[in-house]
């Protein structure tokens, strides 16, 4: 569940860098260029990623209403990728590899033609389907600096840790216990005991498991 | 690894300790916290505990797992919690959900609210987004405080013996364990 209903899973995320003075103008041109593109079948690509309306995956005509108000900024990484189901490309292989034995009168077909027909049935088939779309919500406290991003998966980290820093110029920091005790300033002595720190075990010795 | 990419993963275990130390706390002082920043509250484990080592884990599903005679036998034998479902109510709030202890990472929060999204979507989420804030400072406030516990020569020293002797059931001071943690708190807040 996202930003908007249900229950909230989350990791939280800190801005790195100083803000620009016109965020709300400078952020939203910067948004708008890198909304979520649409999945062209022509193209290689398998997947696009960018930024949509946390209302509305598919709309991503945003405008300064859709993404500020009060002190947040919110948004939704969505993610659109072709997938084309195992057996039906199977099938439709076999099916284009007879007609092409047949039109040439071959037995056999080489690697290489095998891989150019994958990639022309794969072409075909993504302009019978649509992407598969998902979407994660992001929900920005400017004046903290405290970004909520409502997904636990490392590879979504990423992927909005980049599109993050693409679109503001900012790095996004994620909270973790190391970066939790950093957050409190530590005095250099404090520094050098936690990069000692061992794991505190309470089993007396003959009790590990 | 940038210093920055370094903090995220190092001593990740700390995240356990915290939510050991939560646990502890919720125990002897009978589930009233109180941050030295941010409000009171009450808070304690639900549902389920997950404690593990790096070749071992245990699972717990009881009304109050930690509670659990097994609970307190898996920190026995060198385990330290993972995850677990908490509940807590700050002022008139009530909140419950999983924390994730490597990455002091939140799941499955259920909070309080008013409005629908489907009514009034942003004033809903404006709602949502401030009562989890009051969940997220009360939990920056209990880490400020475990975290300078643990950085303090009376972690190792005085309260792990006591976590030591409350994993035993050995019935521990109330008093005199908030008398030590004062004392850290207040010259951690010194320097």
């Amino acid at each position: 569940m996202g930003a908007l209903r249900g229950s909230l899973t989350f990791s939280r995320f800190f801005i790195v860098g100083d803000l620009p003075d016109d965020l709300p103008g400078f952020g939203l041109k910067r948004i708008r260029a890198n909304v979520c593109q649409e999945l062209n079948p022509d193209e290689d690509a398998l997947e696009k990623h960018g930024w949509a309306s946390v209302l509305d995956p598919f709309d991503t005509e945003l405008d300064h209403e859709k993404v500020f108000f009060n002190e947040y900024a919110v948004l939704s990484m969505r993610v659109d990728r072709w997938v084309v189901p195992g057996p039906l490309l199977k099938a439709h292989l076999r099916e284009a590899e007879e007609k092409l034995l047949e039109r040439k009168g071959l037995e056999k077909i080489g690697k290489k033609a095998k891989a150019d027909l994958k990639i022309m049935v794969v072409r075909k088939l993504r302009k019978q389907l649509v992407p598969v779309t998902r979407t994660v919500d992001l929900v920005w406290n400017i004046p903290t600096g405290v970004v909520l991003f409502f997904s636990h998966a490392k590879k979504s980290h990423e992927l909005v840790q980049a599109l993050f820093e693409k679109t503001f110029k900012l790095q996004l920091l994620l909270e973790s216990p190391g970066t939790a005790v950093h957050r409190r300033g530590l005095t250099p002595s404090e520094e050098l005991l936690f990069a000692n720190l061992e794991p505190t075990i309470l089993a007396d010795p003959g009790e590990l498991s | 690894m940038t210093d920055l990419a370094s903090q995220v993963e190092t001593n990740r275990f700390v995240g356990s300790e915290f939510l050991l130390w939560l646990w502890f706390e919720s125990e002897v002082l009978e589930t009233n916290l109180r941050p030295t920043d941010g409000p009171p509250c009450a808070i304690w484990i639900e549902t389920q505990i997950t404690l593990n080592t790096d070749s071992d884990e245990a699972r717990i599903k009881s009304a109050m797992p930690a509670a659990t005679p097994e609970a307190k036998q898996a920190l026995r034998q060198g385990k330290l919690p993972k995850q677990a479902r908490l509940r807590a109510v700050i002022e008139e709030h009530e909140f419950s959900w999983v924390l994730k202890a490597d990455a002091l990472a939140v799941g499955s929060l259920k909070i309080p609210t008013e409005l629908k999204a489907k009514d009034e979507p942003y004033e809903a989420l404006y709602e949502r987004m401030m009562i989890t804030e009051k969940l997220e400072a009360v939990l920056e406030g209990l880490f400020t405080d475990f975290a300078r516990m643990r950085l303090s020569a009376a972690w190792d020293g005085i309260f792990v013996p006591l976590f030591m002797r409350w994993a035993r059931g050995t019935p521990i001071d109330e008093a005199a364990y908030s008398a030590e943690k004062a004392k850290v708190l207040r010259a951690a807040k010194k320097r």
